[in-house]
């Protein structure tokens, strides 16, 4: 039988080509290599020029238009200084802890509860319910979510009146020591699609074997869980960690439609800051040095997070 | 190779139709801010279009131009759409835009200098009207002062329409609550701020949240309404030291405010800022909850459905939507005289101060210098604002007042008119006051007060900071004097 299949003729052409010297190979998949180049143009245009340009143009003042002069390090400076910029990051800070908890053990318990379905039929409509807001446009979301807390005519503060609370009805938006509660709670109860299904597709292929000699052990729900399906979707969980991290970073869309940063600077966060440094006042530059700041910081976070998950595999 | 032959004479007639067509013709893109023409809709089936009338006019007189009317995009702000079509080289030839905008963009040269053209005659105007025999003539000298701009010495923006604010007021509402609804006082409900906030109070004290407004910065606030025009009447006794030598009563520029700041006549830390701040504290507890993030959309719904009865909105649009949709009695009403009775420093004041006047206007753009038909494209814009024309359009559409000598004002908007004759404010909001910087910073400084995350003292360390820093940088930016305060 191996015999065989070494003789093949897909093997042989594969023995002939991984023999051959490289720019033979490179010629021979010359198809491949031009539909490639593409996709790796648009890359290069569309991400990686412009993440490069920043950092030149961080070193500048520029207005988007003429006015272009070399600044060095200037920008980097004055964000040290920068009240704005220390408020955003603090806010930034907590928004994201909080996000990166909630969206990763929420969408795991939803993934345990489906795995653990005996139902097929079950389990998929409980799929589709758990993918389903993918559909709904991100800013329709909010937009509903401006409403529910609208403060005279809002579903949270009629609710809370109609159950004889009316003493907890607030301007949520408008305090600032309830505006970014408000905000964390957004999209309450946190079960975002992708971080969903990355950790559901880690449950799901855990061997069925692992689960039921646990349970011939005697493992219970928790000990299982800790025991087994935490250390076996850790990638999965990592992943979803770092992903959930990077979009709440970027965020931007959700302060911008619920509070534009307000009140004062009590919602501010990086993201909105460069935005309204590059539109609204024109300091392209400063809005490229911010950027430059939250990438470092992402890159940083990002391989940190790799390492530790990576050690605690080898464990 | 008569294949071949047939090829090059297909390619020589294609390329020639379409180079006969580039030289003969002119397409001029242009955007014209409220007065696009709406689509049709079933709840509004006949929309205003007067403008594709008046395009057709053009081009039939002009054979060879066309004109293409182009929509704003609703779902990025404006900032953002200039950055990225003037940075793409593909703006359109005419666009409507707020001056202190254009003298935030003029180091761009996006725009072209209309200096020359505003002294020449309109061709368009009929002979014997304002503006037939030099341009400049069928708009007031006072428009073309709040626009020019002082850094470069140019007139950048031609500004045909002018809006004013009012209170807006629920008369069953206040009837209901005891209040006296009769507008019996020129230009407003009230005899003195006082009088306002005690009669404010008492709405509240009827169980009403009083005014609708909006201080947030993400969608058009109203909060800065207040701010100018109360800033106004606390220094309404040292305001004329600040104006250039020889001026009369204008609104401050750029440069007479930030020279002021740097010369030392207006600091955070004067009492008569203090006082200023006082009285708008006493006025914030009368604003409807919610408002620094409340837009105006929201503010104005709250109006309509009869949820507070006071609403601080445009007098202009505002009018033409509360009249559609109100169903209770309403009138409008406007901002009292702070006097002496609320501070020592506001003793001189005889009258309320205008607030709005005349922000947007048509400005012309590079790239019509750059494909060489600038003076079609003036041409274009002069037959547009002259009085027949744009009589037609605010006729059609009265969204906002016609500055033109000449023109009448449309019926809708004629309650509104009077307040144009007040005295201008002469601090205006805090963006064209300053810079954009400034306005939007001191906007959120001015919540943070608002909401108790700082104290007083705080926000004048804060204010003298921000004042102090932009006054400088907005100085060196256009390399200006501040000499002319000190002699």
């Amino acid at each position: 039988m191996i015999r065989r299949l070494s003789t093949s003729p897909s093997a042989r052409v594969s023995k002939r080509t991984s023999q051959s010297p490289l720019p033979i190979r490179i010629w021979q998949a010359k198809w491949l290599y031009l539909a490639l180049l593409i996709p790796v143009a648009i890359l290069l245009i569309f991400e990686w020029l412009p993440a490069f340009s920043a950092l030149y143009n961080s070193l500048y003042i520029w207005n988007g238009g003429k006015v272009h002069f070399y600044v060095g390090l200037e920008h980097y400076e004055r964000m040290l200084s920068d009240r704005t910029f220390r408020v955003a990051i603090t806010n930034l800070i907590g928004f994201v802890f909080f996000r990166v908890v909630m969206q990763t053990v929420l969408p795991f318990f939803a993934a345990e509860m489906i795995v653990n379905l005996r139902s097929a039929r079950w389990s998929y409509w409980w799929k589709i319910i758990f993918v389903f807001p993918m559909v709904v446009p991100q800013i329709l979301n909010y937009l509903i979510w401006r409403f529910i807390y609208n403060p005279q005519v809002g579903l949270l503060n009629e609710g809370l009146k109609l159950i004889g609370l009316e003493q907890y009805a607030y301007a949520w938006l408008a305090d600032p020591h309830t505006v970014m509660w408000a905000l964390a709670f957004v999209r309450f109860p946190w079960l975002p699609t992708l971080q969903f299904l990355i950790i559901l597709g880690g449950l799901q292929t855990i061997p069925q074997e692992v689960h039921e000699s646990a349970a011939i052990d005697g493992a219970g729900f928790w000990r299982r869980l800790f025991y087994i399906d935490i250390p076996m979707t850790r990638r999965q969980i990592t992943l979803a960690m770092i992903l959930t991290m990077l979009f709440m970073t970027q965020r931007f869309d959700l302060f911008l439609v619920m509070t534009d940063g307000g009140p004062g600077y009590s919602s501010m966060v990086p993201a909105l800051q460069l935005y309204q440094s590059a539109f609204h006042f024109l300091e392209f530059g400063y809005a490229s040095a911010i950027g430059v700041v939250l990438f470092v910081a992402m890159l940083a976070l990002t391989i940190i997070n790799l390492r530790v998950s990576a050690g605690a595999n080898r464990e | 190779m008569y294949r071949r032959i047939m090829l090059v004479a297909l390619f020589l007639l294609v390329f020639g139709a379409f180079a006969g067509q580039a030289q003969d013709e002119i397409t001029i893109f242009a955007t014209v801010g409220a007065y696009y023409p709406d689509e049709p809709t079933e709840n509004n089936p006949n929309p205003p279009a007067m403008m594709n009338e008046i395009v057709a006019e053009y081009e039939a007189a002009n054979p060879g131009v066309n004109i293409e009317l182009v929509d704003t995009p609703a779902n990025i702000s404006g900032d953002q759409w200039r950055s990225t079509v003037f940075n793409g080289q593909n703006e359109p030839h005419i666009i409507v835009n707020n001056y202190i905008r254009v003298w935030q963009e003029q180091g761009n040269d996006w725009y072209v200098p209309l200096n020359d053209y505003i002294e020449a005659p309109n061709p368009h105007i009929p002979e014997g009207t304002p503006g037939a025999e030099r341009w400049a003539d069928s708009i007031p000298e006072v428009v073309w002062d709040t626009t020019f701009h002082t850094g470069s010495g140019n007139q950048y923006v031609v500004t045909v329409n002018a809006v004013a604010v009012g209170f807006y007021y629920n008369i069953d509402m206040l009837e209901a609550a005891g209040i006296d609804t009769e507008f019996d006082i020129s230009y407003s409900l009230w005899e003195d701020w006082e009088t306002m906030i005690a009669e404010m109070g008492a709405v509240a004290e009827a169980g009403y949240e009083p005014l609708a407004m909006s201080m947030s910065t993400a969608s058009p606030y109203t909060y800065n309404w207040f701010d100018g025009t109360s800033l106004t009447s606390m220094y309404i006794d040292h305001i004329e030291s600040w104006w250039e030598p020889g001026a009369s009563w204008h609104a401050l520029n750029q440069r007479e405010f930030a020279c002021a700041i740097q010369n030392g006549l207006i600091s955070a830390n004067d009492d008569a800022f203090a006082d200023w701040i006082q009285l708008l504290a006493d006025f914030e507890p009368m604003w409807v909850d919610g408002y620094a993030t409340m837009t105006w959309d929201e503010a104005y719904r709250l109006f309509i459905t009869g949820e507070v009865p006071f609403l601080l909105g445009n007098a202009a649009s505002q009018t033409l939507n509360v009249t559609r949709d109100a169903d209770f009695n309403w009138g409008i009403s406007y901002f009292p005289p702070v006097t002496e009775t609320t501070s020592a420093h506001a003793a001189n004041n005889e009258s309320a101060y205008l607030v709005g006047g005349f922000t947007a206007g048509f400005t012309v753009t590079d790239r019509a210098r750059r494909e060489g038909i600038e003076e079609q494209v003036v041409d274009f814009l002069m037959f547009v604002t002259a009085q027949p024309q744009w009589g037609r359009v605010v006729t059609d559409s009265p969204r906002s007042i016609p500055t033109q000598f000449g023109l009448d004002v449309p019926d809708a908007l004629k309650p509104t008119v009077a307040f144009l004759e007040l005295p201008i404010r002469a601090l205006k909001d805090p963006d064209p006051r300053l810079s954009r910087r400034y306005g939007e910073d001191h906007r959120r400084l001015m919540q943070e007060f608002f909401t108790e995350q700082i104290d007083l003292e705080t926000l004048i360390a804060e204010e003298d900071r921000l004042m102090t820093r932009e006054a400088r940088v907005v100085i060196a930016e256009n390399e200006w004097s501040c000499d002319f305060q000190m002699e």
